[in-house]
């Protein structure tokens, strides 16, 4: 697979899928006009990914996420989940800025929704 | 023509604690430069990171349902004109932030809108979770699939009930203001 880069904007996060290193990043702020077309390459990408790798790493650090972001989060930490049921070795990675409750719940209530590994760390 | 007197609408933001007001429709572009602005102000008041961004999601739920609410719209000209109408204010009143927002709506979508924030404001903060969690779950991979969640998502994080009213104002169009105290 190809690496990706897609660079961070005001109300979109940074995208980095390292296939080296098995491993999607996105960390920033997301908030954007149309977040289910924002992030459809997005969830082709980990569908590809976790089909290809056994062992895969999503990273996220965002601090800010609206309702529709939200939603678009779900749905790709549910195409994690699903290759983690079918037996893939997923790790899902979250910091946050400790004075940031609104991304800390944001993990909180990702987390209680699944059962892949997921880390909240603070920073 | 009478003149508009800009000190009585100043002094009118000032009576309800406005900080910041907006009319007119918001582009992506005006939402990030509001809420930057609105931010960076937040800091200066503010220590807590959390808190900021609880004022700054709901300034951008209550602007994104207005949007939303348009789009969803087939004409391109009413489209226009419910998004012209949009005003939206960020005050601080009684030791509290508040985000104030009204849009015109068909007067036959009135009904739904008041069952649903009815239904909202009945709710304890534990039914708000599980009714965010239900939303989030459901409708998979669709698009436009944050519909909904973005009133309860305001009603969880507010301080105290929502308030709404919708009032009659023309042929078809009633004008309906939300208010979200943080």
């Amino acid at each position: 697979m190809q690496a990706l880069n897609i660079e961070a904007t005001k109300s979109s996060p940074k995208i980095k899928f390292e296939p080296e290193a098995q491993k999607l990043t996105i960390k920033g702020e997301s908030y954007p006009e149309d977040s289910f077309s924002f992030y459809k390459e997005i969830f082709d990408l980990m569908e590809r990914a976790v089909d290809k790798y056994d062992e895969f790493e999503l990273e996220i650090e965002v601090s800010y996420l609206n309702t529709s972001s939200t939603k678009s989060f779900m749905t790709l930490l549910d195409i994690a989940e699903e290759a983690h049921q079918e037996g893939n070795d997923i790790q899902v990675v979250w910091y946050y800025q400790e004075d940031n409750e609104h991304s800390y719940e944001l993990a909180l209530d990702f987390k209680s929704y699944l059962e892949l590994p997921f880390d909240i760390i603070a920073k | 023509m009478e003149e508009m007197n800009i000190l009585k609408l100043r002094n009118n933001l000032n009576k309800y604690g406005v900080i910041m007001s907006f009319t007119g429709p918001f582009s992506q572009g005006i939402i990030e430069e509001i809420g930057d602005a609105l931010r960076n102000y937040l800091e200066t008041k503010i220590n807590s990171k959390g808190e900021i961004f609880k004022v700054f999601s709901i300034f951008i739920e209550q602007t994104q349902n207005i949007k939303n609410y348009a789009y969803q719209l087939p004409d391109k000209e009413e489209q226009e004109e419910i998004l012209l109408s949009g005003v939206l204010n960020i005050g601080f009143k009684e030791g509290k932030y508040f985000v104030s927002s009204g849009n015109m709506v068909r007067s036959e979508d009135v009904e739904e809108l008041k069952t649903r924030l009815e239904e909202i404001q009945s709710y304890s903060k534990k039914e708000l979770a599980s009714a965010y969690r239900e939303i989030l779950r459901k409708n998979r991979k669709v698009e436009n699939s944050g519909a909904g969640l973005g009133l309860i998502e305001m009603a969880r994080k507010a301080s105290e009930d929502i308030v709404f009213d919708f009032e009659e104002i023309e042929n078809g169009y009633h004008f309906f203001t939300l208010t979200i105290r943080i």
